[in-house]
């Protein structure tokens, strides 16, 4: 018989549409520029607005990476489980730092830690290695919060952590759906 | 004869060890006999039958006995037409009793097939006797199992049943029925307990579509018989039928490997709900049905269940009104009413906190109101029921009361927004069912809230209401008591301005702003449509305007979707009212708005929506475009400050952008569909002519302005009547030619002609005035109009004219004869082009030259021309020759202006020269130029520079055709094409557009099979090109497309074997996490992804 699930009836929301607030520019380009289609005139704007400028990395293409990893025991993805959500992630792309706290669905989840690996080797795969990452457990959300941030937030036992291969294949299991596109 | 056929049917199965073929044959030649026979009279059908005694009757072989009843069907499928009473007597009252015979069933339900379809004579009906009728079905429901038998014999008596529920002596089989009701008969089977015993387990779709059919016909004939008793069979088995029947639903079907005929889920589906919607008696037992079944997870089964809901809800509407208006049955209906409400409420509406994911997906809640606005029918004229059962509802309530809070909502989750809307859909959906419940709604609603009040404080759900309740009504406006609507009809002016306040002000959350104000916008647009008595013109006018304030307000509400959606709304009011007043308004407006960036492409996407919403009809809509491009090009000829610089000028390049890539286009294909000649043409030339000239004057040509003026001119001379054409051909003509005269007569074309720009202006309008001619035969002289343009191409030192100028002279020797061809524009190549390109020492000139070369080429290619090889080869001659000593920059642009002759580029330039539809002349010149530029490859390897000119037309070659052309040149192609992306790599070129379409092409050709394998050759090259190429800095857009293209190569690569790829894994993995902190997002991501596919390589 299969074990009992830690929370038999989770609340599932539906998905968002997390929308970057654009500037004007870039608005003025849309407008205009798809509704004429091949024409020049939005050739010419392209032309004119093609720059280096760059595009920081955020909370928003952080959850991007992380939003579809499916939780290691329900059917759902994180997001769907309210498990991590946009505003949650605090990311300096200058200062080079993301802090993403995650909320289980129970305070006595047995798999938090799972979840909090998964959440930081999708990070450690996509994203620079120049950022100092630090995932952890919303305040109050978990009864060994403290442990458990503890355990994910030591670099050398995450690294041993994806190095055994049960547990690798746990953790691809749950990031397959973030790599499926 | 007798003799002969006797032997012959005693010979059919005595071989032993004879073929099915074999055997087939001797039947076939047997009956044929037998056939023959009878209808010459020499025969008769119990002579054969006597003679087929001993095959029939073989106890010991059912081989004989089949081979025997299968000549007996043949023989009757031919002579049933011949066959007397007597004789068909005997014959089924044989086949009846040979149904127990579980080895030949096949063949004796064939026999009974024919008998009962009548003969191979189509038409001809079953002349058997209401006795045989009965004798057969009798034997049929006795002696045959149905679901003891494979699934042919079960068809072929799903097909008998259907046979006999169609026969005239129908009544029989259904007296049958009435006898098994009785008491002294209580062993009978009644004929829906057959069909049921028939139908238990049956799994095959033919069989079901079969028999779902059958279970329909019999209960309605059954039904509508009259006889009491018969109507008793049909209640005394419903739960049977509908026991068997819920078997089948959810309905999970796929179609098995040997079915012939298709049957789809569809058909299948239908089949069953008919049968279910067979009676008025089944309508509780579906209810039961679908309680049970709508807890499923899947959301197809409540589509399907919802269907069938609504299905029945329709078919029965009648009766349940009946039943409704029946005092001793009322009880009992509304009991159910309440049970429907709670199935539908419960897919609509879904109390619990928990949002199932499966359960929210888009199909269950339309369908579900679908369902609703069908129950809501049935009571819509009597009762207000259902108006009842909504409001007494406690989400309904809870809705109602959101909207009246004063509270922010925002604060509430969306999905308990997104719940209060579907409440309030509820009541809408039952409000359209009819007046009388549309007023009920309209009444009680306001009891609890004020709409008009709360409106600008929950515009979310008040709006949505607004929309859907306009949106309800549409249907009802005409109808004969909508006078009783008179209260709703008072709150429209109220209604409407508190809508237009909305859009003024909007809300905060971007995501709600963007629904709510497509709402706000439809709601207004319902309301416009009202009947005249309803809303008075004043208040549509008002409507219009704000909603054209809307469009043109600087608000985060105004998305490009929006202002299209009020333009179309504006432009449809113009067609049914016809109000040149308020459009003139509208357009001088919208025409003040052209002020700032923004606000001028909001003010050109609307004019441009209406300009092209006005071309669908014709006459004064035609106009009506006509003068929008009158006055946007008057505004920008206002506009332009005459200064240098693209940005100074913004607004009429805009103007003239959106008027020469999307209104005239647009116009002309209408002009193409609808004919008429559009009067204001001269004016809108007039004006384009000054601004061309400004534009000279200022020596702008470098931006966008100058080419959309002169498409402008082109389509203008495509627009304007067929005498105005020839007009403006004969003044263009004068003008190139200085005849001064016409010059001075002319009244079309007019310029200042003592201007300092005037003989380029002369020179382009000429060019743009001629382009597009559809046939050049108007032109008189042409020979001396293509000297005269060439010869001052050759003078030109503005590239930017000069490209124009050729692309016109292209246009004019696109339509010249075959014979003008050898006669007028091959001396015209060599003896003053190539001439002039060879003598000349100037380079810039040889450039210009080269350019009016590769367009005049391109034309010729097009028309097949038959020394085409001639001109290419000088052209080659001219890139690869080492007395130009050509530098390596002016090796690429002659490089790309080589490949204008094959680019499709220019392909959506004007098509009137219907360019994209000649491919064929594109490949073969593939071809041709491939071969030549792999030969000048080997030939050119010392020389760098002529070597980047080389490959700069083979990457505008490769982009110029069908992938599949490609294909034969695989091995060329694949190697050059990864030399070409590091060699135009390694030259820090300023326009990696070549780079970009190599690297596209390679992507296509690493999905090839062929391809690969040759690019598995060069791995090393294809890898550290693609490796260089995704760290290239970024200085125009197309960079970033170039580095994520190379990205998706470098992923593509990974369907290569291990062996291959494996010395590479280190390096790539390497190079590819700098690409993770890449300047743009579209590439870090690109390169998470191709960063996991090589980790994948390591293992």
């Amino acid at each position: 018989m299969a074990a009992a699930l830690d929370n038999e009836n989770p609340l599932v929301r539906e998905r968002e549409t997390v929308v970057r607030r654009k500037d004007e520019g870039a608005n003025r380009g849309a407008l205009l520029g798809n509704y004429l289609g091949d024409g020049a005139y939005a050739a010419t704007l392209q032309e004119e607005e093609g720059s280096d400028e760059r595009e920081p990395i955020d909370s928003i293409e952080v959850f991007e990476h992380i939003r579809d990893i499916a939780d290691p025991e329900h059917p759902y993805s994180l997001e769907q489980l309210g498990i991590v959500s946009h505003e949650d992630i605090k990311v300096d792309d200058v200062k080079g730092v993301i802090d993403v706290y995650f909320t289980p669905t129970v305070a006595h989840c047995s798999m938090a830690t799972l979840i909090g690996l998964c959440i930081r080797a999708k990070i450690m795969r996509v994203l620079p290695s120049r950022f100092k990452v630090k995932v952890v457990l919303s305040k109050g959300s978990h009864s060994t919060e403290e442990a458990v941030n503890k355990q994910l937030n030591d670099k050398e036992r995450v690294l041993a952590a994806l190095e055994n291969p049960n547990l690798l294949q746990l953790v691809n299991k749950c990031l397959a759906p973030t790599e499926a596109a | 004869m007798e003799e002969g056929l006797r032997e012959r049917i005693e010979g059919l199965v005595g071989g032993g060890t004879q073929g099915e073929e074999e055997e087939e044959d001797r039947r076939r030649r047997v009956s044929e006999d037998a056939v023959r026979g009878m209808m010459e009279g020499k025969a008769t059908l119990l002579g054969l039958v006597e003679m087929l005694g001993p095959l029939l009757t073989d106890a010991d072989s059912t081989r004989a006995r089949t081979t025997g009843t299968l000549v007996l069907v043949d023989v009757l499928r031919k002579t049933r037409a011949v066959l007397t009473r007597h004789e068909v007597d005997h014959v089924l009252a044989f086949l009846c009793a040979r149904l127990k015979d579980w080895h030949t069933l096949r063949a004796t339900l064939l026999a009974c097939k024919v008998l009962l379809e009548g003969g191979e004579d189509k038409g001809s009906k079953s002349c058997l006797t209401a006795a045989n009728v009965e004798l057969l079905a009798k034997s049929l429901f006795e002696h045959v199992d149905v679901q003891s038998h494979s699934q042919p014999n079960r068809q072929l008596s799903f097909e008998l049943v259907d046979l006999l529920l169609r026969d005239p002596h129908l009544a029989t089989v259904l007296g049958m029925s009435a006898r098994a009701t009785q008491a002294e008969n209580a062993e009978e089977e009644d004929l829906l307990e057959v069909l049921v015993r028939f139908v238990d387990g049956e799994k095959d779709p033919r069989c079901l579509l079969l028999a779902f059919d059958s279970i329909e016909r019999a209960v309605h004939e059954l039904s509508k018989s009259g006889r009491s008793e018969l109507v008793e069979v049909v209640k005394k088995n419903v739960e049977g039928l509908a026991d068997v029947l819920s078997c089948y639903f959810p309905l999970s079907f796929s179609p098995p490997p040997d079915m012939k005929k298709s049957v789809t889920r569809a058909d299948l589906l239908l089949a069953l709900f008919r049968a279910y919607t067979s009676t008025p008696e089944m309508f509780p037992q579906v209810v039961q049905l679908l309680e049970d079944r709508f807890p499923s997870p899947k959301s197809e089964t409540k589509v399907d269940g919802l269907q069938l809901l609504q299905m029945c809800l329709e078919k029965f509407a009648n009766d349940l009104r009946a039943d409704y208006e029946d005092e001793s049955k009322k009880a009992e209906l509304e009991a159910l009413i309440d049970q429907v409400w709670d199935l539908l409420r419960g897919q609509i509406l879904r109390s619990e906190p928990m949002l199932n994911m499966v359960n929210a997906s888009g199909a269950v809640v339309p369908k579900a109101l679908e369902a609703l606005k069908s129950l809501a029918d049935l009571f819509s004229i009597s009762s207000l029921k259902v108006v009842d059962l909504a409001f007494e509802d406690e989400d309904v309530k809870k809705a109602l009361v959101a909207c009246s809070s004063t509270e922010d909502l925002e604060a509430e989750s969306k999905p308990h927004i997104m719940m209060h809307c579907r409440a309030l859909d509820v009541l809408s959906t039952i409000a359209s069912s009819s007046v009388f419940v549309f007023a009920g709604v309209v009444d009680r609603t306001s009891a609890h809230t004020s709409i008009l009040e709360n409106i600008s404080t929950q515009p979310t759900l008040l709006i949505h209401f607004v929309y859907k309740m306009t949106c309800a009504l549409e249907p009802l406006k005409n109808d004969v008591f909508s006078d009783s609507l008179g209260v709703f009809k008072e709150t429209l002016p109220e209604l409407c301005s508190k809508l237009l306040a909305y859009l003024a002000v909007g809300s905060q959350d971007a995501e709600d702003n963007y629904r709510t104000t497509s709402e706000c916008i439809k709601a207004l647009d319902n309301v416009c449509k009202f009947q005249s008595e309803w809303i008075s013109m004043e208040l549509i006018e008002e409507v219009m305007m704000g909603l054209l304030a809307f469009s043109l307000s600087d608000s985060r509400l105004t998305t490009k979707d929006h202002i299209i959606h009020t333009a179309k709304i504006i432009s449809s009011f113009h067609e049914a009212h016809r109000r040149q007043d308020v459009m003139d308004k509208v357009i001088t407006k919208t025409l003040n708005a052209l002020v700032g960036e923004v606000e001028s492409d909001r003010a050109l996407l609307f004019l441009s929506v209406i300009a092209e919403c006005a071309e669908e009809c014709t006459g004064e809509c035609t106009e009506l475009s006509m003068d929008i491009v009158v006055k946007l090009t008057q505004r920008a000829i206002d506009s332009w400050k005459g200064e240098m610089g693209w940005k100074s000028n913004r607004v009429s390049t805009s103007i003239l952008s959106m008027v020469s890539v999307s209104i005239m286009p647009h116009l002309y294909e209408c002009n193409c569909k609808l004919g008429g000649i559009p009067k204001p043409v001269s004016k809108i030339m007039k004006n384009l002519v000054l601004l061309l000239e400004k534009v000279l004057e200022s020596q702008e040509t470098g931006n966008g302005l100058f080419v959309h003026i002169l498409h402008s001119i082109s389509y203008a001379t495509l627009l304007c009547g067929e005498e105005m054409q020839k007009g403006y051909v004969r003044e263009a003509v004068a003008l190139l030619l200085s005849e001064e005269q016409i010059v001075l007569e002319g009244k079309l074309l007019r310029f200042n002609l003592d201007s300092a720009v005037s003989k380029e202006l002369r020179y382009l309008l000429v060019g743009a005035v001629l382009n597009p001619l559809k046939s050049a035969k108007d032109v008189e002289n042409v020979e001396d109009v293509l000297h005269s343009i060439l010869e001052f191409i050759m003078t030109l030192d503005d590239p930017n004219v000069a490209r124009e100028l050729s692309i016109s002279l292209s246009g004019i020797v696109n339509k010249l004869e075959k014979n003008q061809l050898d006669e007028i524009v091959l001396p015209l190549v060599t003896e003053v082009l190539l001439n002039h390109m060879k003598t000349c020492d100037n380079q810039t000139a040889v450039e210009v030259g080269f350019y009016s070369l590769a367009w005049i080429t391109r034309a010729l290619a097009m028309k097949k021309y038959s020394k085409l090889e001639m001109i290419l080869d000088e052209m080659f001659s001219i890139l690869c020759s080492p007395d130009y000593e050509w530098e390596m920059s002016t090796c690429l642009d002659l490089g790309e202006t080589f490949s204008l002759v094959i680019c499709t580029q220019y392909d959506n330039l004007i098509d009137t020269w219907n360019w994209k539809a000649k491919l064929l002349w594109r490949q073969k010149l593939f071809s041709t130029l491939s071969t030549k530029v792999f030969a000048k490859f080997e030939e050119k390897r010392g020389n760098p520079n002529v070597m980047i000119g080389l490959h700069q037309i083979f990457s505008c070659l490769m982009t110029s055709v069908h992938f599949s052309v490609l294909k034969p040149f695989a091995q060329d192609i694949v190697v050059n094409l990864i030399h070409s992306i590091s060699l135009l790599l390694e030259q820090d070129l300023p326009e990696k557009r070549a780079v970009v379409a190599n690297l596209a092409l390679l992507k296509l050709a690493l999905t090839d099979d062929s391809m690969r394998r040759v690019i598995q050759d060069h791995i090393k090259s294809a890898v550290e090109g693609l490796v260089a190429a995704c760290c290239t800095p970024s200085t125009t857009s197309r960079d970033i497309l170039l580095r994520r293209r190379a990205l998706e190569c470098l992923a593509l690569l990974k369907d290569l074997p291990h062996y291959i790829l494996f010395p590479y894994f280190h390096d790539v993995r390497r190079r590819l996490q700098v690409c993770l902190d890449d300047s743009k997002r579209e590439v870090r991501q690109q390169a998470g992804k191709t960063l996991r596919l090589w980790t994948g390589v390591s293992t």
